[in-house]
């Protein structure tokens, strides 16, 4: 496991809003989220994810382990990458998802676009799979 | 529907900063009822979803109106009426999304009011006595006190 990249959003008083760690596990880029994805870290979020597609590293792993709330917004932005995530020939998967969180992205059914796995190592073994 | 027992107001300015303290604000006030762990989260989701669209679509994205947020609880329900001075707006000018069409034509936006509808038991659109719109969401306890 190698580490890539940290970056965050600075609320009032420096308080951080969205951390977001990379590393990279087997060549799956894995993307921890740390904080609440709503419509302030929204632009945050969409850039944790486009930065890393734009280099052209587009198997994703997306750990939510640390996010536990996320606003339509959120859900937005992930319609808004998918397909040229897949179009590179990769794919985001989601791993590790709170569950009250996780509860919408069934309400949603977002299940009929990602695939949901309950650990990161499950979510990266899936590429392989 | 039982009659209210309490009530707490707050009032935040138009910006997108400051919809935390109107998550925080509701889910204080349930945690104190209490409520369980998915009607919590339900009702600050919707919140989030309201205030959000008060502030981009009500107010057109301007800062320094004012969003005041009313929480109110009985033994069987919780109740939020957000109000605002922005541009009304007619709920039933919206169907809900087919989710099967919305997720295969990788829509973007268009799922907050359909999130406040599946999370609230109630939401009504309306105009107080004195002009301002409002939002009232109504919650439904699951296990009444």
């Amino acid at each position: 496991m190698s580490f890539s990249a940290l970056f965050f959003v600075k609320g009032l008083g420096g308080r951080r809003l969205l951390n977001v760690v990379e590393t990279t596990r087997a060549g799956v880029q894995v993307l921890s989220f740390a904080g609440k994805i709503d419509a302030r870290t929204l632009g945050e979020f969409e850039a944790g994810i486009q930065d890393v597609v734009t280099r052209g590293d587009a198997r994703l792993v997306l750990d939510l382990s640390d996010v536990p709330f996320i606003s339509s917004a959120g859900f937005g932005v992930l319609m808004s990458v998918i397909d040229g995530i897949r179009e590179q020939g990769g794919d985001l998967k989601i791993a590790a998802v709170p569950s009250e969180v996780y509860r919408i992205f069934e309400l949603l059914e977002f299940n009929q676009v990602f695939e949901f796995y309950d650990g990161i190592e499950q979510a990266v073994a899936a590429f392989d799979a | 529907m039982g009659q209210p027992e309490e009530c707490a107001t707050i009032c935040i300015d138009s910006e997108f900063d400051q919809i935390g303290r109107a998550r925080d604000f509701v889910e204080a006030i349930a945690r104190r009822i209490p409520m369980s762990e998915p009607e919590i989260y339900d009702m600050v989701l919707a919140v989030d979803e309201a205030v959000t669209n008060v502030i981009e679509h009500a107010y057109g994205g301007l800062r320094g109106r004012t969003v005041e947020l009313l929480a109110e609880y009985a033994a069987d329900h919780f109740t939020i009426i957000i109000t605002h001075h922005g541009a009304s707006f007619d709920p039933s000018g919206h169907q809900d999304p087919v989710m099967k069409e919305h997720l295969a034509q990788r829509r973007v936006g268009g799922l907050g009011l359909y999130l406040m509808r599946q999370l609230m038991d109630l939401i009504e659109y309306g105009v107080n006595s004195n002009g301002a719109q409002q939002i009232r969401m109504v919650k439904y306890r699951q296990t009444p006190c």
